[in-house]
Protein backbone atom coordinates (compact mmCIF):
# COMPACT_ATOMS: atom_id res chain seq x y z
CA UNK A 1 0.00 0.00 0.00
CA UNK A 2 1.15 3.46 -0.85
CA UNK A 3 2.09 5.75 1.83
CA UNK A 4 -0.25 8.69 0.23
CA UNK A 5 -2.59 9.16 -2.47
CA UNK A 6 -3.11 12.79 -4.37
CA UNK A 7 -6.67 13.20 -5.84
CA UNK A 8 -6.19 16.44 -8.50
CA UNK A 9 -9.42 18.76 -8.37
CA UNK A 10 -8.69 20.56 -11.25
CA UNK A 11 -12.17 22.30 -12.99
CA UNK A 12 -15.28 22.32 -10.84
CA UNK A 13 -16.50 20.31 -7.55
CA UNK A 14 -19.71 21.53 -7.88
CA UNK A 15 -23.67 20.03 -7.98
CA UNK A 16 -22.61 18.71 -11.65
CA UNK A 17 -19.17 16.77 -10.80
CA UNK A 18 -19.18 16.33 -7.12
CA UNK A 19 -20.37 12.31 -7.68
CA UNK A 20 -17.70 11.76 -10.02
CA UNK A 21 -15.00 13.44 -7.32
CA UNK A 22 -16.23 11.45 -4.31
CA UNK A 23 -15.73 8.13 -6.52
CA UNK A 24 -12.15 9.18 -7.61
CA UNK A 25 -11.73 9.74 -3.63
CA UNK A 26 -13.04 6.33 -2.91
CA UNK A 27 -10.92 4.80 -5.23
CA UNK A 28 -7.25 6.74 -3.71
CA UNK A 29 -8.44 5.20 -0.41
CA UNK A 30 -8.49 1.94 -1.30
CA UNK A 31 -4.36 2.05 -2.04
CA UNK A 32 -2.84 4.53 0.68
CA UNK A 33 -3.44 5.13 4.06
CA UNK A 34 -3.23 9.43 3.31
CA UNK A 35 -5.47 10.42 0.78
CA UNK A 36 -4.42 13.88 -0.32
CA UNK A 37 -6.84 16.34 -1.55
CA UNK A 38 -5.82 18.88 -3.61
CA UNK A 39 -7.79 21.85 -4.52
CA UNK A 40 -5.20 24.04 -5.83
CA UNK A 41 -6.90 23.68 -9.61
CA UNK A 42 -10.70 24.06 -8.67
CA UNK A 43 -11.65 26.62 -10.47
CA UNK A 44 -15.21 26.77 -9.13
CA UNK A 45 -16.84 25.40 -5.75
CA UNK A 46 -20.10 25.50 -4.98
CA UNK A 47 -22.29 24.35 -1.37
CA UNK A 48 -22.95 20.96 -3.84
CA UNK A 49 -19.56 20.40 -4.18
CA UNK A 50 -18.63 21.72 0.03
CA UNK A 51 -20.93 19.23 1.25
CA UNK A 52 -19.59 16.54 -0.91
CA UNK A 53 -16.16 17.02 0.49
CA UNK A 54 -17.56 17.00 3.91
CA UNK A 55 -18.83 13.74 3.00
CA UNK A 56 -15.61 12.18 1.59
CA UNK A 57 -13.78 13.45 4.25
CA UNK A 58 -16.10 11.78 6.53
CA UNK A 59 -15.92 8.54 4.34
CA UNK A 60 -12.40 8.85 4.82
CA UNK A 61 -12.14 9.29 8.65
CA UNK A 62 -14.47 6.30 8.94
CA UNK A 63 -12.28 3.22 7.08
CA UNK A 64 -8.97 5.16 9.48
CA UNK A 65 -7.53 6.80 6.62
CA UNK A 66 -5.94 10.48 6.76
CA UNK A 67 -7.40 12.99 4.57
CA UNK A 68 -4.43 16.30 3.36
CA UNK A 69 -6.34 19.40 2.15
CA UNK A 70 -4.20 21.11 -0.31
CA UNK A 71 -5.79 24.65 -0.59
CA UNK A 72 -3.40 27.62 -1.04
CA UNK A 73 -4.36 30.61 0.76
CA UNK A 74 -5.06 32.98 -2.68
CA UNK A 75 -7.29 30.18 -4.31
CA UNK A 76 -10.91 30.53 -4.37
CA UNK A 77 -11.31 27.12 -2.77
CA UNK A 78 -9.97 28.21 0.70
CA UNK A 79 -11.88 31.39 0.71
CA UNK A 80 -14.98 29.08 0.86
CA UNK A 81 -13.28 26.68 3.55
CA UNK A 82 -12.76 29.37 5.83
CA UNK A 83 -15.95 30.87 5.76
CA UNK A 84 -16.89 26.98 7.16
CA UNK A 85 -13.68 26.94 9.48
CA UNK A 86 -12.74 23.58 7.81
CA UNK A 87 -9.69 23.71 9.42
CA UNK A 88 -10.74 22.60 12.79
CA UNK A 89 -11.73 19.97 11.28
CA UNK A 90 -8.72 19.16 8.98
CA UNK A 91 -5.14 20.00 8.19
CA UNK A 92 -5.26 22.74 5.35
CA UNK A 93 -1.92 22.78 3.31
CA UNK A 94 -0.39 25.69 0.58
CA UNK A 95 1.57 22.75 -1.51
CA UNK A 96 2.12 19.36 -2.23
CA UNK A 97 5.39 19.32 -0.71
CA UNK A 98 3.74 20.39 2.26
CA UNK A 99 1.35 17.96 2.39
CA UNK A 100 3.54 14.92 1.14
CA UNK A 101 5.80 16.38 4.42
CA UNK A 102 3.52 15.47 6.94
CA UNK A 103 2.56 12.02 5.45
CA UNK A 104 6.06 10.68 5.09
CA UNK B 1 -19.01 52.44 -15.68
CA UNK B 2 -22.15 52.77 -17.31
CA UNK B 3 -25.17 52.88 -14.37
CA UNK B 4 -27.83 51.67 -16.68
CA UNK B 5 -26.12 48.58 -17.54
CA UNK B 6 -28.31 45.55 -17.71
CA UNK B 7 -28.08 41.45 -18.23
CA UNK B 8 -31.17 39.61 -18.18
CA UNK B 9 -30.86 35.68 -17.98
CA UNK B 10 -33.83 33.31 -18.27
CA UNK B 11 -33.18 29.48 -17.04
CA UNK B 12 -34.83 26.35 -17.81
CA UNK B 13 -35.70 24.21 -14.93
CA UNK B 14 -33.17 21.97 -15.06
CA UNK B 15 -29.86 21.40 -13.32
CA UNK B 16 -27.58 21.30 -16.61
CA UNK B 17 -28.70 24.28 -17.95
CA UNK B 18 -26.86 26.48 -14.86
CA UNK B 19 -23.43 26.57 -16.02
CA UNK B 20 -24.53 28.67 -19.17
CA UNK B 21 -25.31 31.14 -16.30
CA UNK B 22 -22.32 31.19 -15.13
CA UNK B 23 -20.19 31.42 -17.91
CA UNK B 24 -22.43 34.53 -19.15
CA UNK B 25 -22.61 36.52 -16.26
CA UNK B 26 -18.59 36.28 -15.59
CA UNK B 27 -18.37 38.15 -19.14
CA UNK B 28 -20.80 40.34 -18.68
CA UNK B 29 -19.62 41.41 -15.32
CA UNK B 30 -15.95 41.50 -16.09
CA UNK B 31 -17.14 43.77 -19.19
CA UNK B 32 -18.64 45.92 -17.03
CA UNK B 33 -15.40 46.89 -15.02
CA UNK B 34 -16.10 45.00 -12.15
CA UNK B 35 -12.91 43.61 -10.71
CA UNK B 36 -12.43 39.71 -10.68
CA UNK B 37 -12.88 39.25 -6.93
CA UNK B 38 -15.86 41.02 -6.45
CA UNK B 39 -16.92 39.18 -9.92
CA UNK B 40 -16.28 35.96 -8.37
CA UNK B 41 -18.32 36.54 -5.33
CA UNK B 42 -21.25 37.74 -7.24
CA UNK B 43 -21.40 35.21 -9.65
CA UNK B 44 -20.82 32.41 -7.00
CA UNK B 45 -24.00 34.17 -4.69
CA UNK B 46 -25.73 34.42 -8.02
CA UNK B 47 -25.26 30.75 -8.95
CA UNK B 48 -26.43 29.52 -5.25
CA UNK B 49 -29.76 31.41 -5.62
CA UNK B 50 -30.14 30.16 -8.65
CA UNK B 51 -29.49 26.22 -8.21
CA UNK B 52 -31.73 26.65 -5.02
CA UNK B 53 -34.36 28.00 -6.94
CA UNK B 54 -34.63 25.35 -9.49
CA UNK B 55 -34.00 22.82 -7.40
CA UNK B 56 -36.23 23.42 -4.32
CA UNK B 57 -39.71 25.28 -5.71
CA UNK B 58 -42.49 24.14 -3.82
CA UNK B 59 -45.67 24.05 -6.34
CA UNK B 60 -44.30 25.82 -8.42
CA UNK B 61 -46.62 27.06 -11.11
CA UNK B 62 -44.68 26.97 -14.16
CA UNK B 63 -40.71 26.90 -12.66
CA UNK B 64 -39.74 29.79 -14.49
CA UNK B 65 -36.69 31.42 -13.16
CA UNK B 66 -35.23 34.91 -13.77
CA UNK B 67 -32.22 36.31 -13.13
CA UNK B 68 -31.27 40.61 -13.85
CA UNK B 69 -28.18 42.03 -12.89
CA UNK B 70 -27.36 46.01 -12.61
CA UNK B 71 -24.13 47.34 -12.63
CA UNK B 72 -24.11 50.82 -10.65
CA UNK B 73 -21.94 53.58 -9.69
CA UNK B 74 -20.98 52.11 -6.18
CA UNK B 75 -22.08 48.30 -6.67
CA UNK B 76 -23.79 45.07 -8.58
CA UNK B 77 -27.03 44.38 -7.91
CA UNK B 78 -28.81 40.99 -8.72
CA UNK B 79 -32.46 40.10 -8.60
CA UNK B 80 -33.10 36.19 -9.02
CA UNK B 81 -36.72 35.79 -9.58
CA UNK B 82 -38.40 32.32 -9.63
CA UNK B 83 -42.03 31.25 -9.44
CA UNK B 84 -42.11 28.70 -7.11
CA UNK B 85 -42.43 29.42 -3.24
CA UNK B 86 -39.43 28.12 -0.52
CA UNK B 87 -39.98 25.15 1.48
CA UNK B 88 -39.78 26.89 5.14
CA UNK B 89 -38.61 24.84 7.81
CA UNK B 90 -37.59 21.95 6.12
CA UNK B 91 -34.05 21.15 6.90
CA UNK B 92 -32.64 19.90 3.42
CA UNK B 93 -29.10 18.39 3.05
CA UNK B 94 -26.73 21.43 0.78
CA UNK B 95 -29.44 23.97 0.95
CA UNK B 96 -28.71 26.10 3.94
CA UNK B 97 -25.74 25.95 3.23
CA UNK B 98 -25.78 27.47 -0.02
CA UNK B 99 -27.93 30.11 1.33
CA UNK B 100 -25.14 30.48 3.89
CA UNK B 101 -22.42 30.96 1.51
CA UNK B 102 -24.19 33.18 -1.29
CA UNK B 103 -24.87 35.45 1.66
CA UNK B 104 -21.19 35.63 2.69
CA UNK B 105 -19.93 36.77 -0.52
CA UNK B 106 -22.36 39.49 -0.45
CA UNK B 107 -23.10 43.01 1.56
CA UNK B 108 -26.57 42.57 1.56
CA UNK B 109 -29.11 39.65 0.87
CA UNK B 110 -33.09 39.68 1.25
CA UNK B 111 -35.30 37.09 0.30
CA UNK B 112 -39.09 38.12 -0.72
CA UNK B 113 -42.12 35.47 -0.47
CA UNK B 114 -45.07 36.59 -2.92
CA UNK B 115 -47.62 34.33 -3.30
CA UNK B 116 -46.63 32.44 -5.49
CA UNK B 117 -43.22 32.79 -6.26
CA UNK B 118 -39.62 34.44 -4.44
CA UNK B 119 -37.66 37.29 -5.30
CA UNK B 120 -34.07 37.12 -4.33
CA UNK B 121 -31.98 40.29 -3.93
CA UNK B 122 -28.43 40.42 -3.66
CA UNK B 123 -26.22 43.62 -3.51
CA UNK B 124 -22.67 43.68 -3.47
CA UNK B 125 -20.71 47.10 -3.13
CA UNK B 126 -17.49 47.44 -5.73
CA UNK B 127 -15.67 49.29 -3.25
CA UNK B 128 -13.88 46.11 -2.17
CA UNK B 129 -14.06 43.24 -0.29
CA UNK B 130 -17.06 42.09 2.34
Amino acid sequence: MKEAAVVDFAGGLDLSSVARWEAEVGKAASTSGTVVLDLSRVEFLDSAGVHGLFRMLAALDGQGKRPVVIAPRRGRARRLLEILDLQRLVRLCESRDEALQGAA
Amino acid sequence: MDETSTFTYTMPDHLEALPGLRTELRAWLSRSGVDCDTTEDVVFAAWEVCANAVEHPVDPTHHDVTLVATVGSSGVCVVVEDSGSWRDGVPRAGRGLGLRLARAMVDRMSIVRRSPGTEVVLWRSTGGHV
